[in-house]
């Protein structure tokens, strides 16, 4: 692997975030009080310390890395994989906020249709109906009538 | 020998059994139900039981507490996803038995070491109770902060079973940072909330636990399609999990013992004693790399070490009034709402009716555990169900256990960033159990490093100068250079 292929691995990116993150934490947390700053200044600096070693040793002594862990390879996702990933999020994303809007009651249709219609079997739409149905009676009656749990309440709609 | 005998009576009266089946019932369903763990199946049937008398009403919540620990390995096993926070350590290896068809095996051992364990827990609670929690009282905040401490070293433990050590480190000192979100539990003072009014009461465990597990989960279950056990042939026998219970007798006896004695140490819960469980039986294990698998002793002793806390965090609530966690408190409102004064004459004052709650709790054991031999083949067919119908299952019980606790729109979006964490994580295969080890401990450690200072005058000798303080020290400076430094000497004697 050569020093771009390095730069760009997900892994390093991942790590030169949290390294970001924790010299920001650590230059905002001089502002706290001696009591407030002691042990989190103590967890990031021994957190950078780390971070600052892997660093060095992944780009300088990459023999190193491999004697101290076992690097396993990461199986790429291939495109189709990609896509439905970005279609599951999609799929996560729409009834939340569905469910923000219209109240919980419409996250359970919502969910089932955007991933039964997406990333699912389309010739079983019938089943999915059926089951769409049930579990959103199922779970309405459930939770909101017998169990009392709170669910979310829509912000046009004060159905729970 | 009479009062166990009129125990035994009151306990099986017909009213009492309908309360212990119903408590069983109520704590299977809360303990599947991704984020809801014991406290909220307790704190919601608690106002329920001011008109019952005071056996029925510890019965029924004591058999809520168990089977809400035993329930929320069920979801942990079949989905990766944590019924609630005490099955996240149950996801290591149940999950990876479901991915090879072994779900039936896997939740057979689940019921077989949660039995086990609350029997030994009830078991502690009648007899060594008061010498027990007597000890515990001897621990200070130097000794707390050790044993979190030993706790965090843990994430050396796991990320060296993964082969990822550095990168256990840094996730674990990630969960640390995250954890110091909100307001100081010693100074008040605000921290790293940037403002964000939401942040002041720190980072919610269960939204985020739930994020990291179970978001992550649905959102792979989405991408790959299928479903979970695939091709796989299921192995609907639990059976032969419960004779793994029994075959590794050990692993599930020193587990539950583990959970015992954790679960009398305030502050400590349900939660880290599982964890702990785990990462000890992997660190004493003769094959420690096979963990994180599919092992099932990686099921037997998270799950026996649960449910022996839900037995063993009411000995130091009953024999001196202490909580140790927020559900022996619940349990001592409930005391207090009838009438029972908690504390060393407990015993002798409330005579046969806590003798009867013993008796309930057993029986309560018997109860989940039939239901989970029975209702196993049931379960372990959802592995086999479509990912397009069970991932939508999955987004919504994730919403409803995120929204349920604080009932906060945000906690859904602190899920969210979680669960983009933890697909990262665990697409990459990092030890991703790292950060929630130090989310749990963070604050834990950090209020007993405090205390500590606070009693020595600010002279960190008092680590040192405490006997137990110091032996738990040097254990963990023996894990982490045994973890540290074992594998590279074993290459370089290989490579010589």
């Amino acid at each position: 692997m050569n020093s771009k292929e390095k730069l760009r691995n997900p892994i390093f990116l991942f790590n030169a975030c949290v390294l970001l993150a924790f010299i920001f934490l650590n230059f905002i947390a001089n502002s706290f009080p001696e009591d407030a700053r002691r042990f989190p200044k103590f967890v990031l600096g021994i957190g950078i310390v780390i971070l600052v070693f892997w660093m060095v040793i992944y780009f300088l002594f990459p023999k190193v890395v491999q004697f101290i862990e076992a690097q396993e390879e990461v199986e790429e996702g291939s495109e189709g994989n990609r896509t439905r990933y970005y279609w599951a999020w999609f799929c996560i994303a729409v009834p939340i906020l569905i469910g923000y809007l219209f109240g919980f009651i419409f996250i359970i249709p919502a969910a089932f249709l955007a991933y039964g219609l997406i990333l699912g079997d389309r010739t079983k739409l019938v089943s999915l109906m059926i089951i769409m149905v049930i579990t959103t009676v199922v779970f309405y009656l459930g939770f909101d009538h017998l169990l009392n749990i709170p669910l979310l309440k829509g912000v046009f709609l004060d159905l729970g | 020998m009479d009062i166990l005998i009129s125990a035994l009576r009151l306990a099986l009266s017909p009213h009492n059994i309908g309360f212990l089946f119903l408590g069983c019932a109520v704590g299977l369903i809360v303990g599947v139900l991704p984020g809801l763990g014991p406290v909220f199946g307790v704190s919601l049937f608690l106002p329920l039981t001011f008109s019952l008398p005071v056996d029925s009403a510890l019965i029924l919540l004591a058999a809520i507490y168990a089977a809400t620990a035993y329930g929320d390995g069920i979801t942990s096993i079949l989905l990766n996803v944590p019924g609630g926070p005490s099955g996240v350590a149950v996801t290591f290896d149940g999950y990876p038995m479901t991915q090879q068809g072994k779900a039936g095996i896997a939740l057979g051992a689940l019921a077989g070491s949660a039995f086990i364990g609350d029997l030994i827990g009830i078991l502690a609670l009648v007899t060594i109770a008061p010498m027990l929690a007597d000890f515990s009282l001897k621990l200070g905040p130097a000794e707390y902060f050790m044993l979190t401490m030993f706790g965090v070293s843990m994430v050396a433990v796991i990320g060296r079973g993964k082969g990822q050590a550095v990168k256990g480190l840094i996730l674990g000192a990630l969960g640390l940072v995250i954890s110091f979100m909100g307001q100081d539990i010693i100074t008040g003072q605000l921290r790293f909330t940037f403002g964000w009014e939401y942040l002041e009461d720190g980072v919610p465990f269960v939204s985020a636990s739930i994020g990291l597990f179970a978001l992550a989960q649905a959102l792979i279950l989405g991408e790959e399609g299928g479903s979970i056990a695939g091709e796989s042939v299921l192995v609907n026998k639990p059976w032969i999990g419960v004779a793994a219970v029994i075959r590794h007798w050990y692993v599930t006896v020193r587990s539950a013992i583990t959970g015992v004695f954790l679960s009398m140490c305030p502050g400590i819960g349900i939660t880290t004693s599982s964890l702990l469980s785990y990462f000890i039986e992997t660190r004493l294990s003769k094959d420690p790399d096979s963990y994180g698998k599919g092992n099932v002793r990686g099921v037997i002793a998270p799950q026996a070490a649960s449910n022996a806390v839900t037995a063993g965090e009411l000995i130091p609530a009953l024999s001196l009034g202490i909580p140790s966690g927020a559900t022996s408190a619940i349990f001592i409102a409930a005391l207090t709402l009838h009438g029972l004064r908690p504390g060393l004459e407990f015993f002798s004052a409330g005579g046969v009716k806590v003798y009867a709650v013993f008796v309930g709790m057993f029986f309560a054991a018997i109860t989940f555990f039939l239901a989970g031999m029975f209702l196993t083949p049931l379960f372990a067919r959802v592995t086999k169900m479509a990912n397009a119908l069970l991932v939508p299952i999955i987004i919504i019980l994730c919403l409803i256990g995120c929204f349920a606790l604080r009932n906060r729109v945000e906690d859904l979006i602190i899920c969210a960033v979680f669960g983009l964490i933890g697909y990262f994580l665990f697409k990459y295969k990092w030890p991703v159990q790292c950060i929630v080890l130090g989310l749990v401990l963070g604050s834990l450690a950090e209020k007993n490093f405090h205390r500590a200072l606070q009693i020595s005058d600010g002279s960190y000798s008092i680590f040192v100068t405490k006997p137990m303080s110091l032996a738990v020290l040097i254990i963990i400076v023996v894990i982490i250079g045994w973890t540290y430094l074992g594998d590279p000497i074993k290459k370089l004697k290989a490579h010589a």
